[in-house]
């Protein structure tokens, strides 16, 4: 036995299968992450059943069990409910020890009630009132309920459309003359005609601004109809059908309904604005703002890094300059991003920003248009950030296409332009694009940059919209990355947020992780191409 | 050699950098004749081949000293431009070299650049090409697929068709059929005497009977000087020079 | 086959052919230009950081200001307003003297209540207060108010001097006030004023609590005890009123706590200058902490009461000794905004010193005769001295950071309320008088400690498994494993830093004795595992280079085994409690965001860059010389260690450099994966605070051209200096290495 042992060492096959165990263990770890993930997120829109659980002192608590927890295989020994009715209880989790439990129900007629504040409410419908008088009461209160949700939801829109859209507009009118009369003002007295008419525009202003606002109170005093809800704690909350999201029934609902109310989340999820301070609801502008500030620094970025490859392969003299300039270039993307943050600090927002508002919006000064954080500047830091990535893989591309087809062309009388142009730019264009979705990967997943120049938990308009120019660059966004960081430790309520922020990260998993699959498989299919021109 | 004299070369040298290739040739190449270019690997064949259209430019450090004359015209006169020399002067390289392009846009890349737009146009010289070029046959009904898919033998017959679709005067061909098999590099010779009597082909080989098979002069070089040209069957029959009859013969290293 | 088509040429159009001659000639131009100008704008990076940065290094300017201004007598006291658009001056005559400091205008006021009687002393008394000590035995508090109106677009200022009700020190009005020092605290004014013949009296405001109903309050008078330390030469009381320090003509010091108004006690004296040179001046620094002494031999140096060693009741002791004057020190005055000071002697030297940093700064140019008085402006932007001719001299100060120094970077300094010399990094405090710490060292020393927790876990995982994939591993797996490490290096940061922080960072702490038993158990486990597969017939056995699927399982149960395992000695050995067995036995601390959250979620994000670069040179290495190793007989292991690793040695030398560049910039992850507090110790389950999150949570806090602001920027040239200097080295490595390839 001793010598075989000695024998099996001697082999290497022991340290041949660790080397093994340390690449399983890197394996487990991806294997790890993905499935946390996963479990967190997915579950977080699984409509789970409200468990009513009565405990030893007679006390009734009812709340979704999300977490267990036990030693390590042995039983559970307490579980974690979501109770909800933050308003009313202080905790939105309790804790309960599984052995206090005497009575476990499921009752169907437990609602969950989606809110516009305070986060859900769980309890048991009551009634229903109009302008404070009941309408229905027990079992037809929860129909009565139902038959109003629609309406109360389309006066909600209403309203909203209202606020953003008729007195958004005058603010915005007003916020405009309002620095026109200041430029004015500072002209003196030849401007005098021009204050005034721009003082009657004011004045128009403020009138729509004044029926609008009639209108929003008219529209909100149509919203009279409110819930009654009791929980189990044995409080009754009134909550005006103005503030209900939704309202389902987890206990009461069909496999296919819950996998129903699963996808109509999902899509509230990517789809809908967040509600109490990015803890619930979607995240539309962040994904919006990913999006927009990755195509911005596509757009920069790929012509520059394209030009520069170019420059460096095909017009460049080669030589010992080149070279040094190619490593540094190469090593610049190993430059921490946080370092470019800095710079787009110190040259974008504070040199150009700052430069740029004292030619072109001297009037708003000192409130900064372009002298701050925003989505141009942050869509810059990234493209430089990222445009080694493109120089690198274009160049990769460059250096991969023969001699002799470049040759072929020339011999053929073009120019070294026309060459450029129509043989080698279409030969490399794939190149070009694996180096552009690398890049886009890499920035749609960067975010140290991105908090200091422009990015921020809670963007009033998204930087895109139906008023000219359309496109506000000066605008700070919202970004998926930095949504994690703000939510998962900024915010004040961490425990109720965290599924949310498994779910953001879930989506900016798969769209990094998409992007890099897509450039790896482009990658691969190229080199084969090479490898057949090759023959 | 009654023909009409297509290109001149006189007392042509070349450095790269400070090493002679080149040393002081003078020959002169009739017109729609096939001539050939021999000798052993680094003689300095291809480097002649590539003066003719200037490909030399490309290369850093290359020096020339010399006249050579193409339909009469000096080809370093500061009134030509290389594009136009090269648009008279084809090239066909050792290494098929089709663009990752399809097959009709290969042919038609040279018209284009020489601001031919009409498609009707271009479709007629891409069948004449193709057809001149001895692929027609082949590559009619795929005509824009990828050009990377054909054979060897018809990527380099495609080369050919390319060259040709710019009506050049003269065809350089640089070892065209060094990485064909022998089916392949037939169709090639069998085009090439079929061109003749379109166009001034010079060809660098240095396989002796494809020289003695197609060429009608030859030119042997050595270490970079010209030791022999006249016509082909006197070369091989007859050399006037011993080292000449040596390589020929197989005698040389 | 003769030709089938008709020729028809195409034409060679010269004129074409000449634009496009054109064209192709502005082509290059513009792709060699903009290629040049994007790359140089890439580059210029370091450029415009480094161009933030210079202004901290450059050494403070002064250059003076018109001509002298003529005050017209020997001045007791001197100050300027805010916007330094006139300077005041107090004269023994009783005459406050207001002149423009652009040269213009000329203001003479009357000090209030003097009742003929003279100036005698005065003396800066914090809150922008002045108290004057009169020849009969009273002291007044001046404070100046400057209106500001405008008219016609123009600033004007008029001065309005505000007097409080004397208080009388010698109650028979007889004796002048020699020295006068005051504070104005929250539960009334003290003042400490010498009258002649050498008496030093107390006036102070004592609280005396009643039975019933609110205390009265009652003006008290009173001696305060002298010892034969020599004649009062200087006073100085803190703004709270709760220190007094008396500097002496024999060079001492001595302190009296007046925190007990009605019992002030002598506390200590010290020798504070060199040869017994007699102390000429005291005064505080801004926040009322530290003091500075001038002596008559011209020496400065700053004091601080800090508890001696081992603990015990506080001391004065020396902090800085500043460059000396050549003649004896005759004023100082504090910067309002941070810890600078001037001091002026009688040769008429002004110079510009900082405390935190124990530097001179300047010696004001230009000034001759013995300066009577000397102000600092209160923005710390210009100085007035007026010498003993009445000639008052304004100086332009450019200082903007006064406060950084290499030294102050990165070598120990002593702060205020510290009891030695230390590195500290605390850039922001509440209140207006802090002292600013901004010390590199521990954020270099946070990134390095979890650079290296890092490289620690990742090292060996990244290199074993790259080992593995290039040597050992079977083909078709490789092909699939490759791309999905490659995935794993495309993870975002910030995901790796929120599961660290909020989902690992809970578990280690419930498991971390699990997770030390992990490693030797999942190695045992492989042991056995490779034991029973022996036993396996080989004809059933999988085929090799499948063996780490084979572990994977492995890896689970030994997670398994371990984590129960270590809970049962957790409860068997370290009493259920290894926190407080850490603790108690090794003196370490525990934090839930430590090091080793930090060190494996930065590990797995590491991992894969080591790996990639790591497994394509040990893959690069040519064929042939593996081939020759198994001819001989040696196995594969032999073959991998002995022949393919240290030829590729160069590669995994540069894979680690790179990793280890990309741990040190790393910033989410370690934001959101440690506490973020600027310590300095080794220990694994602490946290730090790294250089890279320092900046992303300070840096948008930061005023613009700040000192912060630009120190922030500093530690992004050094993360950019030396990422770009490591992965450098890496990449030369590597290109070596690959001609070295080409040879073999």
């Amino acid at each position: 036995m001793k010598t075989s042992l000695r024998r099996l060492f001697r082999s290497g096959e022991p340290y041949v299968w660790l080397a093994g165990g340390a690449l399983a263990l890197a394996l487990s770890m991806v294997v790890i992450l993905v499935a946390v993930i996963l479990v967190n997120a997915l579950g977080f829109f699984w409509p789970r059943a409200v468990m009513q659980a009565t405990l030893r002192d007679g006390t009734v608590v009812a709340g979704q069990v999300v977490d267990r927890e036990g030693a390590a295989g042995g039983p559970i020994v307490r579980v974690k409910l979501k109770v909800a009715n933050r308003d009313l209880t202080s905790a939105d989790f309790v804790w309960i020890d599984d052995s206090a439990i005497t009575a476990r129900a499921y009752p169907p007629e437990i609602v969950v009630v989606e809110r516009t504040e305070w986060g859900p409410l769980i309890g048991v419908v009551k009634e229903v009132r109009e302008r404070g008088a009941p309408v229905a009461t027990g079992a037809a209160a929860a129909a009565a309920l139902d038959a109003r949700l629609p309406a109360a939801a389309r006066l909600r829109r209403d309203v909203r459309a209202v606020e953003t859209g008729a007195i958004g507009d005058v603010n915005r009118k007003q916020e405009q003359l309002r620095l026109a009369l200041k430029g004015l003002e500072k002209r003196g007295a030849s401007a005098r005609a021009d204050v005034e008419a721009a003082q009657r525009e004011l004045a128009k202003l403020d009138e729509e601004y004044k029926a609008a606002e009639s209108r929003l109170i008219e529209l909100r005093s149509r919203g009279t109809a409110a819930v009654v809800v009791a929980t189990a704690a044995g409080k009754d909350k009134e909550v005006p059908l103005a503030q209900v999201v939704g309202v389902y029934r987890p206990n009461a609902m069909s496999t296919p309904a819950k996998v129903w109310h699963y996808a109509t989340r999902v899509w509230e999820f990517v789809s809908d604005d967040p509600r109490e301070s990015n803890t619930e609801g979607g995240v539309f502008p962040a994904i919006f703002g990913t999006v927009m500030m990755v195509m911005i620094m596509s757009v920069i970025v790929a012509p520059l890094g394209v030009v520069a490859a170019f420059y460096l392969r095909e017009y460049a003299k080669q030589g010992a300059m080149v070279s040094a300039v190619r490593i540094a270039v190469n090593n610049l993307a190993g430059v921490p991003s946080i370092v470019f943050g800095v710079f787009g600090v110190g040259f974008f927002i504070y040199a150009v920003g700052g430069t740029i508002d004292r030619w072109f919006y001297a009037e708003s000064l000192p409130a900064p248009t372009f002298g701050t954080g925003g989505i141009l500047w942050a869509s810059l830091t990234l493209a430089l950030l990222t445009i080694p990535v493109v120089i690198v893989a274009t160049e990769e591309g460059l250096a991969a296409i023969p001699r002799s087809t470049r040759e072929g062309s020339l011999a053929l009388g073009a120019t070294k332009f026309e060459t450029t142009l129509r043989v080698v730019l279409p030969a490399v264009m794939p190149s070009v694009l694996t180096g552009l979705i690398l890049a886009m990967a890499r920035a749609a997943g960067e975010v140290a940059p991105l908090m200091l120049t422009g990015v921020v938990k809670l963007a009033p308009s998204l930087p895109l919209d139906g008023l000219p120019p359309f496109l506000h660059l000066e605008r700070k966004f919202m970004h998926l990355g930095f949504h994690i960081y703000d939510v998962g430790f900024q915010s004040p309520n961490v425990d109720a947020a965290r599924p949310m922020v498994f779910a953001t990260t879930l989506l900016l998993l798969v769209i990094v992780v998409l992007l890099n699959l897509f450039a790896i498989q482009l990658r691969s299919r190229l080199r084969r191409r090479y490898r057949t021109t090759a023959l | 050699m009654l023909e009409p004299a297509m290109i001149e070369i006189e007392r042509l040298s070349l450095w790269y950098a400070d090493k002679r290739a080149l040393n002081d040739i003078s020959m002169t190449i009739p017109k729609q004749r096939i001539t050939a270019f021999i000798g052993p690997s680094g003689c300095g064949k291809s480097t002649l081949l590539r003066c003719l259209n200037r490909m030399n430019d490309l290369v850093d450090g290359v020096r020339i000293e010399g006249v050579i004359r193409i339909g009469g015209t000096d080809i370093h006169d500061a009134g030509l431009d290389v594009t136009e020399l090269r648009k008279r002067v084809g090239m066909v390289f050792q290494k098929s070299n089709p663009f990752p392009k399809s097959i009709f846009e290969n042919v038609a890349y040279g018209p284009r650049i020489l601001g031919v737009r009409s498609r009707a146009d271009l479709d007629g010289i891409v069948e004449r090409s193709l057809r001149a070029a001895a692929l027609w046959e082949e590559v009619s009904d795929r005509l824009h697929d990828t050009a990377l898919g054909l054979s060897g033998g018809q990527q380099q017959r495609l080369c050919i068709a390319r060259a040709i679709a710019v009506e050049p005067d003269v065809l350089l061909m640089d070892e065209p059929c060094s990485a064909l098999d022998p089916i392949a590099t037939a169709k090639i010779e069998e085009l090439m005497l079929e061109l003749r009597s379109s166009y001034t082909i010079v060809i660098v080989t240095h396989n002796m009977q494809q020289a003695a098979r197609v060429s009608d002069d030859t030119g042997f070089l050595l270490l970079g000087d010209l030791v022999e040209f006249g016509a082909t069957r006197g070369i091989f029959t007859n050399p006037g020079d011993k080292r000449t009859e040596d390589y020929i013969t197989g005698r040389f290293g | 086959m003769a030709i089938a088509f008709q020729v028809r040429r195409i034409p060679l159009d010269r004129t074409r052919t000449a634009r496009r001659l054109l064209v192709d000639r502005w082509a290059a131009r513009v792709v060699t230009g903009g290629g040049l100008v994007i790359i140089a704008s890439i580059l210029a990076i370091v450029g415009v950081i480094a161009l933030e940065i210079v202004p901290l290094f450059r050494p403070a300017r002064a250059g003076r200001v018109g001509e002298p201004i003529a005050v017209g007598s020997p001045v007791l006291l001197a100050a300027v307003d805010e916007y330094r658009d006139a300077m005041y001056a107090v004269t023994p005559a009783g005459r406050i003297e207001i002149r423009g400091l652009s040269g213009h205008g000329a203001v003479t006021h009357d000090v209030a209540g003097l009742n003929g009687a003279g100036v005698t002393t005065a003396a800066v008394a914090g809150g922008g207060r002045h108290l004057l000590g009169t020849s009969d035995g009273r002291v007044i508090s001046l404070e100046m108010k400057f209106d500001v109106t405008f008219e016609d677009g123009r600033r004007r200022i008029v001065p309005s001097p505000q007097f409080a009700e004397p208080v009388a020190v010698d109650p028979d009005g007889r004796r002048a006030v020699t020295r006068v020092a005051g504070a104005f605290p929250d539960g009334g004014p003290v003042i400490v004023a010498e009258v002649s013949p050498p008496r030093l009296v107390l006036v102070a405001v004592v609280q005396r609590k009643a039975l019933i109903g609110p205390g009265t309050k009652e003006e008290t008078r009173q001696d305060l005890p002298l010892s034969d330390d020599g004649a009062i030469n200087a006073l100085a009381l803190d703004g709270r009123g709760d220190d007094l320090f008396v500097g002496t003509t024999r060079g001492r010091i001595v302190r009296y706590d007046l925190r007990d108004r009605a019992n002030p006690v002598r506390v200590e004296a010290v020798d504070a200058t060199t040869a017994g040179s007699a102390v000429t001046v005291l005064g505080f620094l801004n926040g009322d902490r530290t003091l500075v002494v001038g002596d008559a031999a011209g020496g400065v140096s700053t004091w601080q009461l800090l508890p001696g060693p081992g603990g015990g009741a506080p001391r004065l002791t020396r902090l800085n000794d500043f460059e000396p004057h050549a003649a004896a020190i005759t004023a100082m005055s504090p910067s309002r905004r941070d810890k600078g000071f001037v001091t002026s002697d009688t040769a008429g030297v002004v110079r510009l010193h900082y405390g935190t940093t124990g530097q001179t700064l300047l010696t004001l140019p230009g000034h001759a005769g013995s300066v009577r008085a000397v102000t600092f402006a209160p923005k710390a932007d210009g100085v007035v001295a007026v010498d003993a001719t009445g000639r008052a001299t304004h100086w332009d100060v450019d200082n903007p950071h006064p406060e950084v120094t290499m030294k102050a970077l990165f070598a120990k300094v002593w702060y205020e309320g510290y009891g030695e010399p230390t590195y500290v990094w605390q850039s922001t405090g509440g209140t207006d008088d802090f002292e600013a710490k901004l010390s590199l060292t521990p954020l270099v020393f946070g990134t390095l400690k979890g650079t290296l927790y890092a490289l620690l876990f990742a090292v060996p995982i990244a290199l074993l498994a790259a080992l593995y994939v290039s040597e050992f591993m079977h083909p078709s797996l490789r092909a699939t494993v490759k791309p999905a490490v490659e995935i794993m290096a495309a993870l975002p940061s910030v995901v790796l830093g929120f599961l660290a922080g909020l989902w690992l960072a809970p578990v280690i702490e419930a498991v971390l004795p699990g997770l030390v038993l992990f490693g030797p158990v999942f190695a045992l486990g492989i042991l056995v595992t490779l034991f029973l597969w022996r036993r396996v017939p080989a004809a059933r056995r999988l085929r090799p280079g499948v063996e780490a699927l084979a572990l994977v399982p492995v890896a689970a149960i030994a997670g398994w085994f371990a984590f129960t395992l270590g809970g049962i000695l957790e409860a068997w050995l370290l009493g259920g409690d290894y926190r407080g067995w850490l603790g108690s036995a090794l003196g370490l601390g525990f934090d839930q965001r430590n090091s080793v959250v930090v060190g494996i979620a930065m590990g797995f994000a590491v991992i894969p860059i080591i790996f990639t670069i790591a497994e394509d040179s040990l893959t690069n290495v040519p064929q042939h010389l593996r081939a020759g190793s198994l001819a001989l007989g040696a196995t594969r292991w032999q073959t991998a260690v002995r022949i393919v690793l240290p030829t590729a040695s160069p590669g995994i030398f540069s894979a680690i450099m790179i990793g280890f560049g990309r741990a040190v910039g790393e910033t989410m992850i370690v934001l959101m994966a440690t506490g973020n507090t600027p310590v300095m110790d080794w220990n694994i389950f602490s946290g730090f605070r790294a250089l890279s999150a320092n900046i992303a949570v300070e840096l948008p806090e930061a005023p613009e051209q700040g000192t912060l602001f630009r120190v922030l920027f500093l530690a992004a040239f050094l993360l950019f200096c030396f990422t770009f200097t490591v992965n450098t080295v890496a990449e030369l490595v590597r290109l070596r290495l690959r001609r070295r390839y080409q040879g073999l």
